[in-house]
């Protein structure tokens, strides 16, 4: 089981990489995964849209095999 | 042949370079001259996707904000001078829009948008230009109710998204339910709105057409790196606002 993973704007900035391919069976465990990966992404990763091949998805949400996950900081300026 | 009025002389002069494009043409001129489009924010956003929609001759152009310009806002706001600074923002960008495009007949509404907000379906399309989480909803919330797409940005600091939600695809609670605990970046780079914002009045020129727009595509821009991203977005089953 191969995660894709994309980070998006202060996301990316945060993580220091646009991808990450990793592996894991919930939101829950691949969330885990990356702030050990990248420890900037512990205070927003739980601020962050996580979307699973196109569905915004929960915390319990099992990945897929080969799911490509993106993951998307709040914008709300204008 | 569409029921829509013919082109003036001085119109199809004016409107030239779009007749010229097959994917407006004529007829595409004629739905453009007589679509209803509300702008909700003017501001960063606002500014240029007003600009643009008065240049392209959008029929009826509603403008809406409660705010007054400061001068804060000259950085990037570009609708509004120097001497508006005091103003309404729906009074200052009607002027500024009055002298680019005469033919546009602008609607001030000095106000934002609120749950009474009925006039809102007086519009063919709503382009979200607010800068709250709050002012979002709302406008999801009525325009999903009264299916009216809406064509969606948001920028913090040097990144925007922008999107388009229309009746048949996902709505924006799809995409995020409810607010966040967000911080606000504490600056934005000037011209940062005005690359969302003219991707903005693009898609609702095609959405007045009839053309395929960003629905179900979620267009990510970062401008240090000036590297433009999409996401697939979809409905979501349990949406409290459209899955029902």
């Amino acid at each position: 089981m191969s995660i894709q993973v994309r980070y998006f704007a202060a996301a990316r900035d945060a993580a220091e990489t646009p991808t990450d391919t990793t592996t894991a069976s919930t939101v829950a465990d691949l969330a885990t995964t990356l702030q050990s990966l990248h420890p900037a992404l512990v205070p927003l990763l739980p601020r962050c849209t996580i979307l699973v091949d196109g569905e915004r998805a929960t915390s319990t949400t099992r990945l897929p095999a080969d799911a490509q996950v993106d993951i998307l900081p709040p914008f709300s300026g204008g | 042949m569409l029921d829509l009025p013919d082109l003036t002389a001085a119109q199809a002069e004016r409107y030239g370079p779009h007749l010229a494009l097959p994917q407006i043409g004529t007829d595409g001129q004629r739905q453009v001259l007589a679509a209803r489009v509300l702008v909700v924010g003017l501001g960063g956003l606002g500014s240029p996707v007003a600009l643009y929609l008065a240049a392209a001759g959008i029929g009826t152009l509603g403008l809406a904000d409660a705010d007054t310009v400061a001068q804060s806002n000259l950085q990037r706001q570009v609708v509004h001078g120097t001497t508006d600074v005091g103003r309404l923002k729906a009074d200052s960008a009607a002027d500024r829009l009055a002298s680019l495009n005469p033919e546009v007949r602008l609607v001030r509404h000095r106000m934002g948008v609120s749950t009474d907000s009925g006039w809102l379906s007086d519009y063919d399309v709503v382009v979200d230009c607010t800068d709250t989480f709050e002012a979002r909803y709302l406008i999801n919330d009525l325009c999903t109710q009264a299916q009216i797409p809406w064509v969606h940005a948001a920028v913090d600091a040097i990144a925007g998204q922008v999107t388009v939600f229309a009746p048949d695809g996902p709505c924006y609670r799809c995409l995020q339910p409810s607010a966040p605990d967000a911080e606000r970046a504490a600056g934005v780079l000037g011209p940062l709105p005005g690359i969302v914002g003219a991707i903005q009045a693009t898609e609702t020129l095609k959405l007045v057409v009839g053309a395929p727009t960003l629905v179900g595509r979620l267009l990510v821009l970062d401008a240090w790196t000036m590297t433009f991203d999409e996401l697939r977005i979809t409905k979501h089953p349990t949406c409290p606002t459209c899955s029902t």
